[in-house]
């Protein structure tokens, strides 16, 4: 479930844009879509790697269809968590900051495994 | 060895059995309108997506309220004074009796028949205060947002007992049981596509039972039944996560000996029952019969309020709509002391 870079043990501080809590484990690579306001959720598309305050209720949609899930607020059993646990979606929850740290259409690695979210060109080098 | 693992469904924490709640609900539907279906179903959808947009105003009402303060504190002493899992069994118990009580409130509410052309602030008062220490189970039990929770100790003592095998951990977190969000989409994916708010009341009432055997009422899976996903991307049911459930628990139980062996089921077991619990308390609360006797019960209100004073019924219909009762009991007490003095 961990790639190159969860399996190595010298992290590299410098790569990893934000960190969070581990609710799902996985590591996939995707574009960001910053959500703030939940009702914009469907402008999510496939294989997107949704980054949000929180989720809601109306978010189960966009979340099925997301490589995986960033929240800033939340804890191992936050709906996000929850969410994405039943999906097996990568999750990772509460970085406290995932929605100013990153941008929407920048390229990450989410390695849930290890709660990080990476640069993926940075990233991919590793592999 | 496979071990038999006791899975609790939601139901069995439900306050009144489904067949109860549906007597209730079939006595008061009776009464009403499309239109007021309607009102129902997108009041509580209002509800919910203000309750998300307006967070931090909405929390800060929860933390300022003396009434919430009070049962968090009651619970989070429950939690100080006791090891996790003995903890989570009293934990359990009151839980119970707060949604008795609740409901026989609501419930009595709902089916009254000497309804007056004055707002029953008597019920409001006593509404507000029920309504808030279940503010407190909604940040304790079915939120995992506040520093506070009453999982967190118990997850503490699972990870500790699980260790590093993260792919298990998540398994048994599922606890066997479907979330009620997942399991609207689930149920009601994309099965009225496009249709409007009047038109998918009208095939509510035609169509199914007012309440499913699973305590969800189909009328507050609107956004799910006509905007949902399409059915291959279906999230997994109950009989699925429970299979995964099963298999985790087995897995570490049969890597653990001894007095961690025995931690672990004991965890396990009581994790299972709160998580049941968790879900009862979100079906019954968002999908479920609370959401309909609360909805229609400030239908009510603000109707009665709108006779006298449109800004008046508008700020009742706002507050107790978003949970903001000790906001709703201040409109209650100047409205009180205008009445008495003019």
């Amino acid at each position: 479930m961990k790639c190159s870079f969860c399996q190595n043990t010298q992290s590299l501080p410098e790569l990893i844009l934000t960190r969070g809590r581990t609710a799902v484990p996985g590591c996939v690579e995707g574009t960001v879509r910053i959500v703030i306001d939940p009702r914009d959720a469907d402008q999510l598309l496939a294989e997107e790697v949704l980054v949000t305050p929180m989720t809601d209720p109306d978010s189960v949609p966009a979340m099925q269809r997301s490589a995986a899930v960033v929240t800033e607020r939340g804890g191992m059993l936050c709906h996000a968590a929850i969410v994405c646990r039943e999906m097996n979606k990568p999750c990772v929850v509460g970085t406290t900051n995932a929605t100013t740290k990153l941008m929407t259409g920048q390229r990450v690695r989410v390695c849930a495994s290890r709660g990080l979210v990476l640069a993926e060109s940075n990233a991919s080098a590793l592999s | 060895m496979t071990l038999n693992i006791p899975v609790y469904q939601p139901s069995e924490f439900f306050p009144a059995t489904v067949e109860q709640q549906a007597s209730v609900i079939r006595n008061a539907v009776s009464d009403l309108s499309d239109e007021d279906i309607a009102w129902i179903s997108e009041n509580r959808d209002f509800a919910e997506a203000e309750r998300y947009r307006e967070k931090d105003e909405v929390d800060e009402a929860l933390v300022s309220s003396s009434l919430v303060t009070h049962e968090r504190a009651n619970i989070e002493d429950l939690f100080r004074a006791h090891d996790a899992v003995r903890a989570v069994k009293l934990y359990l118990l009151e839980f119970k009796q707060h949604m008795a009580v609740l409901h026989g409130l609501f419930a009595g509410a709902v089916v009254a028949t000497d309804i007056t052309s004055e707002l029953d602030t008597d019920f409001w008062r006593k509404a507000i205060a029920i309504a808030d220490a279940d503010n407190a189970h909604a940040m304790y039990l079915s939120s995992d947002n506040w520093p506070f929770s009453v999982f967190h100790k118990l997850l503490d003592e699972l990870a500790n007992l699980v260790g590093d095998d993260q792919a298990s951990m998540a398994s048994i977190l599922l606890a066997g049981i479907q979330d009620a969000r997942t399991s609207v989409y689930g149920a009601f994916g994309s099965v009225y596509r496009d249709l409007k708010r009047h038109q998918f009341v009208t095939r509510i009432r035609d169509n199914v039972d007012w309440i499913r055997q699973d305590g969800i009422m189909p009328m507050f899976a609107f956004k799910a039944a006509t905007e949902g996903m399409p059915n291959s991307m279906r999230p997994p049911n109950s009989g699925e996560l429970r299979q995964k459930y099963e298999a985790a628990v087995n897995l570490v139980a049969s890597r653990l000996s001894g007095i961690k062996a025995q931690r672990f089921m004991d965890a396990c077991k009581v994790y299972q029952r709160l998580y049941a619990a968790r879900a009862a308390y979100d079906i019954y609360e968002y999908f479920g019969f609370y959401a309909f006797a609360r909805h229609l019960l400030i239908l009510r209100g603000r109707r009665i309020l709108e006779s006298s004073s449109f800004s008046e019924a508008r700020s009742f219909h706002y507050f107790a709509s978003t949970y903001q009762f000790s906001k709703l009991e201040e409109l209650l007490n100047s409205s009180h002391k205008e009445i008495q003095t003019s």
